[in-house]
């Protein structure tokens, strides 16, 4: 079966720095699939080089058996790549229904009309209603994005991703800020999600990496460093390793 | 649309057809000038209000469709909706060669580089001198014509009907495209721009049509321009033409077109007011007017005005 | 020697004038443009009053020098401390609305633009005037077989000085360093302790302060008339575009160019009778670097 995504000796530098170190790696479709690793090991800058913010300075993309290597990012979500944001990334002067409605409308293919009036499009405001509710905030649908509570903002940012109908879903730490039952509460959400759909998600919060996570990619100052199933990683010494520090450091949190 | 609303609306639309009735000629005159300048500044709120794009040139599509019906009227037809076609199509025409560089900037770089645009197309006017007559303009341009050869235009009334009745259609354009669908689509280009690109949005073809569109109706007020005087120079496409639409907006309330027409008036208005009373220091009133106005009114006199309904209705 | 160097050494001999003027009004605009580029980059501020600061500072010049007798160095002097005061005036004005967008602060400078032209001129009339350089620098030098002006080569000096401090001021000291780091990301570095608000008051004092500076030591190249506010405004605005904002050494690189533009544009245009290539030449410039490089030469 082709992989959903495809990365072969993907590379990102800026200047000496190698955000991204040759990485190469496939996800399957349906997978849920977690990328993982300490703080600056190039997760974000990953995600920005397969969603098209940023052109990787080496190696090649492929999305479902076509090369995206130089696909502009636009496109790539017009192909089925669907991605959210660490810092949520909506409309705020515009309401929530608003915000699902612009992300509808293209899909629908209605974006470009200049002359009817919106209220005309019973789809747009139709598919627009379906996912605020399917995200929890069908109640908040005529509040302005930018007073929406955090946790409801990132519950937003799901439903405008999911407005663009993706094969792939990039979830960059969708929890990062929320409380335990915040946390918990969405990753129902996540978890509720169809199974065609696949998932590559940035995640810091191990329990939720362990409950959800099918394959795990551990990355470290930009390198890929262990991937597989999610038994391999709890027990590998290269990922202790990656997190902890070298050596004894372990004993020396637990003796000293 | 409140009753209110509705009421409001057409008693100003009765007022205003009925205006030449109980104006004196010059008044009427000054209305007809108000009323083209107002679409020209509503439809660079499109721009500028709407989509977040601040152009700095605007007046330079201005003077393209003014020149572009003036020239048509001298050498081809004198047929007041031929004149409009063209000039609009002219302008859209400069609009989409000059936009396909301008869209790429953002912010200030934009702003700078309509300017840009917006004076080289005068220095174009002030030099193409066999063709645009240079500094002197052009001038001895024959009265437009509805139907055949009829001079029914020639008188100042009947012109102001015409261009009320212009205004109305164009400022309608404006408003169907800000409504729709595309009209949301710059509303989030406007909130963040990024975020587009990732839901799929082509987004420099959008900030381009909406570019074009915005300079093709200014085309189309300038096409007016040039058939109420009969007579056109690169005065009126000059840098304080672009300013001024700028400071109407602002001062009669960003994103909300009638804003732009409302500012138009109140800067016409308190401007040849300040003329005759103060001759030669009018400027510093009109500073001073500008200032009170940003302090005052933050959102503009249609922002003032909400704010007192709001206050009436409680 | 190959052709076009031979070419480009007579254009140089025959415009050396022109050529050199150039690098003056640069340099004078360069002045105008560090402080325009920091408080854009700085307090997001569109600064249209500038030309105004520029305007008071000629005809403080104007007035200290020609019709009190003041020597020229006092009064330049002088001009940077009434430049500080009418900066604190303009913070006062300003800090109102220093949160509205853009265009509010356009509409309220150009405002206050309108209000000082208009008591310029009813202070000191329409009529144009000059100021005399100092003594010692009125004569012509000998440069490289050409006759020109000391006083404009004083200006390129003391340009390239300003420049060669703002620079030294930027990149080595512990001020420069917050100042970079503020245009990139004025919260950030108030959440590291420093009093943002005070870094962004003394870098209006100062900009403003250079501005009126300008004024006096540009009165006997430019005209002191209330229309140089416009002009000078213009030239700077567009200098800090093509350089990029906030960059200073971009606005450095810019004002030469800039400086060139106007100066050939207006010198070709006289030449061979086209009265519009000096906007022509300005406005094209300005345009096909922006198009090449849409946030100007050093900008992100």
């Amino acid at each position: 079966m082709t992989p959903a995504l495809e990365l072969e000796n993907v590379g990102r530098r800026y200047g000496e720095l190698r955000a991204v170190d040759s990485v190469t790696l496939a996800v399957e479709p349906s997978s849920r699939h977690a990328l993982i690793g300490p703080n600056g090991a190039g997760k974000s800058t990953l995600f920005h080089v397969i969603s098209g913010a940023v052109r990787p300075t080496s190696g090649r993309i492929r999305f479902f058996g076509t090369t995206v290597t130089r696909t502009s990012a636009h496109r790539r979500t017009q192909l089925g790549m669907g991605r959210t944001f660490q810092h949520s990334s909506l409309f705020d002067g515009l309401t929530a229904r608003e915000n699902v409605a612009i992300a509808v409308q293209r899909k629908l293919g209605h974006a470009p009309n200049p002359v009817l009036p919106t209220g005309r499009f019973r789809d747009v405001d139709a598919r627009s209603e379906q996912l605020l509710e399917l995200v929890g905030l069908a109640d908040f649908g005529d509040v302005d994005a930018g007073s929406l509570s955090y946790g409801h903002q990132r519950q937003l940012e799901i439903a405008l991703a999911l407005a663009t109908e993706p094969r792939l879903l990039l979830l960059d730490e969708p929890t990062a800020g929320m409380s335990r039952d915040e946390a918990h509460r969405f990753m129902g959400l996540i978890g509720s999600l169809p199974q065609e759909l696949t998932l590559m998600i940035v995640e810091h919060d191990m329990d939720i990496v362990f409950g959800l996570a099918t394959v795990i990619s551990v990355l470290d100052a930009g390198r890929l460093i262990a991937s597989g199933p999610p038994e391999d990683s709890r027990g590998s010494a290269a990922v202790q390793e990656a997190y902890l520090g070298p050596g004894d450091r372990m004993e020396q949190l637990f003796t000293a | 649309m409140t009753r209110t609303g509705i009421a409001v609306r057409l008693a100003a639309l009765a007022l205003l057809v009925a205006a030449p009735v109980v104006l004196d000629t010059y008044r009427t005159f000054l209305l007809t000038e108000i009323l083209i300048f107002g679409l020209f500044a509503a439809s660079l709120d499109l721009l500028l209000g709407y989509s977040g794009l601040p152009s700095l040139g605007h007046g330079g599509y201005f003077g393209v469709g003014a020149y572009a019906a003036g020239l048509l009227a001298l050498h081809a037809t004198t047929n007041a909706f031929a004149q409009i076609l063209v000039a609009t199509g002219v302008a859209a025409g400069f609009a989409i060669v000059t936009g396909v560089f301008a869209v790429r900037s953002r912010g200030v770089y934009f702003l700078m580089l309509t300017l840009a645009f917006g004076q080289l197309l005068w220095v174009l006017a002030l030099n193409w001198s066999s063709l645009t007559g240079g500094s002197n303009g052009i001038f001895g341009i024959p009265v437009a014509t509805l139907a055949g050869s009829s001079r029914w235009l020639a008188a100042g009334d009947h012109f102001y009907w015409y261009t009320l009745c212009s205004f109305l259609v164009g400022y309608a354009l404006l408003k169907l495209v800000v409504l729709s669908p595309f009209g949301r689509a710059l509303a989030g280009i406007r909130e963040n721009e990024a975020r587009m690109g990732s839901l799929g949005y082509n987004v420099p073809l959008y900030k381009l049509a909406a570019f074009t569109i915005a300079c093709s109706i200014a085309g189309y007020a300038g096409a007016l321009a040039c058939q109420q005087p009969k007579y056109f120079s690169p005065d009126g496409m000059s840098f304080d033409v672009s300013a001024v639409a700028i400071v109407a907006i602002v001062i009669g309330g960003q994103r909300t077109l009638i804003g732009a027409v409302l500012g138009s008036a109140f800067y016409y208005v308190v401007r040849d007011q300040l003329s005759d009373l103060l001759s030669s220091h009018w400027e510093l009133a009109l500073g001073l007017v500008f200032v009170l106005v940003v302090y005052l009114l933050p959102d503009g006199l249609v922002g003032g005005a909400r704010r007192l309904q709001r206050r009436f209705a409680r | 020697m190959t052709a076009a160097a031979v070419l480009a050494a007579n254009f140089f001999d025959q415009n050396f004038s022109s050529i050199l003027n150039g690098v003056a009004l640069g340099m004078l605009i360069f002045i105008l443009a560090i402080g325009l580029s920091l408080i854009f980059g700085l307090l997001d501020v569109l600064n249209l009053a500038h030309g105004s600061l520029y305007l008071l500072g000629t005809y403080l010049g104007y007035s200290l020098v020609e019709h009190h007798g003041v020597p020229f160095i006092a009064a330049a002097a002088i001009s940077i401390v009434f430049g500080m005061g009418l900066g604190f005036v303009l913070a006062l004005a300003v800090w109102p609305i220093r949160d509205r967008g853009h265009l509010d602060q356009v509409l309220l400078t150009l405002g206050l633009f309108f209000i000082v032209a208009d008591l310029v001129t009813i202070i000191w009339g329409r009529d144009f005037h000059t100021i005399t350089p100092p003594g010692f620098l009125l004569q012509s030098k000998q440069i490289l077989g050409h006759y020109y002006p000391s006083y404009r080569l004083a200006v390129i000096v003391i340009g390239l000085v300003i420049a060669l401090v703002t620079y030294l001021v930027f990149e080595r000291t512990q001020l420069g360093a917050i100042l970079r780091a503020a245009v990139e990301d004025r919260a950030m570095v108030g959440a590291l302790g420093y009093n943002v608000n005070a870094v962004m008051l003394w870098v209006l004092l100062a900009g403003a302060a250079l501005a009126t500076f300008a004024g006096v030591i540009g009165g006997p190249i430019e005209q002191v008339t209330p229309g140089v506010g416009n002009d000078v405004l213009l030239l700077a605005l567009i200098v800090v575009v093509v350089g990029g904002l906030g960059s200073i050494p971009g606005a450095f690189v810019a004002s030469l160019i800039i400086g060139q533009a106007e100066s050939l544009g207006v010198a070709l245009g006289q030449q061979y009778g086209l009265p519009q290539a000096a906007p022509f030449a300005l406005f094209g410039a300005m345009a096909l670097i922006l198009i090449a490089r849409p946030a100007g030469l050093f900008g992100k």
